[in-house]
């Protein structure tokens, strides 16, 4: 096999340009699954009536459907559905113009909302809620035990867990290419594509995706020792 | 100033209180005894809004609450009035010693970070954890803890503060400190409710006794009429088996 390593040279930095659209539907979904995953972990732990079965059956849902398909609904049926309903209501909006990017961070952030919520109830169970009561017992409200007390601990307890889901967003946001997103590995298939060198346009990928993620666990890692000071204590005697 | 009527709660089938009245004068320490399961936890929970009780009525200064139907806000007032010392301690483990004690004062009290910081270090002085403001609850001792848990309490500057064993979880070494805390606050004048199995401890400082038995008060009273010429025969018959216990303190 011959590798064309001038093609590599050529081709790594023009690829790597594309790294902020890939970094850009990291961060959105992420917040945007961050947010569901937290309102739906909620819900369901204070049994709200409706939404909290609600929530249930919407994370079977995702959990039990491939990414590939969930893509396939979101980016090729839901506009029809969202034209018609459109077109019903008479507004004048045209579905078609619609920035495609909306819709990966629509798509991705479904499988990851549903990660988030997993990992923010097993934080919940993991928190001694022994300290709400002592925070309501102090006369703080629930919205402030929560913010002030809870909240921190769960995340804490979540980071690992955050971290992965992560991870797995940002590798996941190469299935943005079937969107015709264009980020780093739609780039490389673009370039690749051209003049048949897919394997060092891949590589170059590769290349980018292990940096990337290597330095993401490390700030991932980072802040979670630093949330999670409390737990060890900064007074090394004890 | 607390005035407690007609508490009954249920669990179930299981009727836990079954009509508990009592007062609480300013100044009081009333310590409330009775065998394990005759409703004493749920009794200060109740009051404390933890459990919703079945029927009762509860004054507390000028707060007059029906301990079945009552609003999220009369809750909170009462709350604020009132503090609560648990037997876990329950610290909040994110936050620091003086945090523990400042953030009731800020987040519940409204005070100012700078004020609430100003009262927390006098009441860590009053329990006498000066020199443990900066520590996590993960780095102090069960001791430790609970006399963070009083001040916790005591900083509020509450009308009552309720005590549910607050020595039970310790290990017996350390049950010391935190009696000798309570008995400080006592000194001082501080209204306090609590639950307690230490019998030398609730005769030497209490100003009144609570016998209670299957969810009612069998008998209350100052505690060296309780302790030494009981009516009830079985109040005798509780305190009897902790006499040993009273020779050997004693
Ligand atoms: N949340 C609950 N759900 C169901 N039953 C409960 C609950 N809390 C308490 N009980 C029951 O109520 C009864 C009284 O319990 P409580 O904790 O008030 O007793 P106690 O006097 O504090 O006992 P101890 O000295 O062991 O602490 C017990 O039979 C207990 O099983
Ligand atoms: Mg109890």
């Amino acid at each position: 096999m011959n590798i064309d390593y001038s093609f590599i040279v050529s081709a790594l930095p023009k690829i790597a340009a594309f790294l902020p659209v890939t970094l850009k539907l990291t961060v959105v979904a992420f917040a945007v699954a961050f947010a569901a995953g937290l309102l739906m972990a909620l819900a369901i732990n204070r049994r709200i009536k409706v939404l909290s079965p609600l929530c249930r059956i919407y994370m079977s849902l995702i959990r039990g459907t491939p990414m590939l398909l969930q893509i396939y609904v979101i980016y090729n049926l839901a506009p029809y559905a969202a034209a018609a309903f459109i077109e019903k209501a008479g507004l004048d909006i045209n579905v078609y113009d619609i920035d495609p990017v909306w819709y990966a961070y629509i798509a991705l952030s479904l499988t990851a909302s549903v990660s988030v919520a997993e990992a923010v109830r097993a934080g919940m169970q993991s928190v001694h809620q022994g300290q709400r009561e002592a925070g309501l017992s102090m006369g703080m409200s629930e919205s402030a035990v929560f913010i002030h007390i809870l909240f921190p601990q769960v995340i804490c307890a979540a980071m690992p867990v955050i971290g992965n889901i992560v991870v797995d967003l940002i590798k996941a946001t190469s299935l943005a290419f079937m969107m015709s997103v264009t980020e780093i590995t739609g780039e490389a298939k673009i370039l690749g594509g051209d003049v048949l060198r897919y394997f060092e346009a891949y590589l170059c990928v590769f290349v980018i995706y292990i940096v990337v993620i290597a330095v993401v666990e490390k700030m991932m890692h980072l802040l979670e020792n630093r949330m999670s000071v409390y737990r060890r204590g900064v007074h090394s005697s004890t | 100033m607390l005035k407690v009527q007609n508490v009954k709660k249920s669990f179930g089938t299981n009727e836990v209180l079954k009509g508990v009245s009592f007062e609480v004068d300013k100044g009081d320490v009333v310590a409330v005894l009775g065998a394990s399961g005759s409703g004493k936890t749920t009794l200060l929970r109740c009051l404390e809004f933890f459990e919703r009780a079945d029927s009762g009525h509860m004054e507390l200064g000028d707060l007059s609450v029906d301990l079945h139907v009552h609003s999220k806000k009369t809750a909170r007032q009462i709350r604020q009035k009132t503090a609560f010392v648990f037997q876990n301690y329950n610290l909040f483990e994110n936050k620091t010693a003086l945090e523990n004690i400042s953030l009731g004062l800020t987040a519940g009290h409204g005070l100012s970070k700078k004020e609430a910081e100003k009262i927390a270090a006098a009441a860590l002085e009053r329990v006498g954890l000066s020199d443990r403001a900066d520590y996590y609850p993960c780095e102090l001792s069960g001791g430790q803890q609970q006399r963070i848990g009083i001040a916790r309490a005591v900083a509020v500057n509450p009308d009552v503060i309720f005590f549910d064993e607050p020595t039970s979880a310790l290990d017996p070494e350390l049950v010391g400190e935190v009696l000798d805390t309570i008995k400080a606050l006592a000194k001082e004048g501080t209204t306090m409710v609590i639950i307690t199995h230490e019998m030398a401890f609730a005769r030497d400082v209490s100003t009144k006794v609570i016998y209670m038995d299957g969810g009612v008060i069998v008998e209350q009273g100052p505690p060296d009429v309780i302790f030494t010429k009981p009516r009830e025969e079985r109040t005798r018959k509780f305190l009897a088996r902790f006499i040993q216990d009273f020779d050997y303190v004693i």
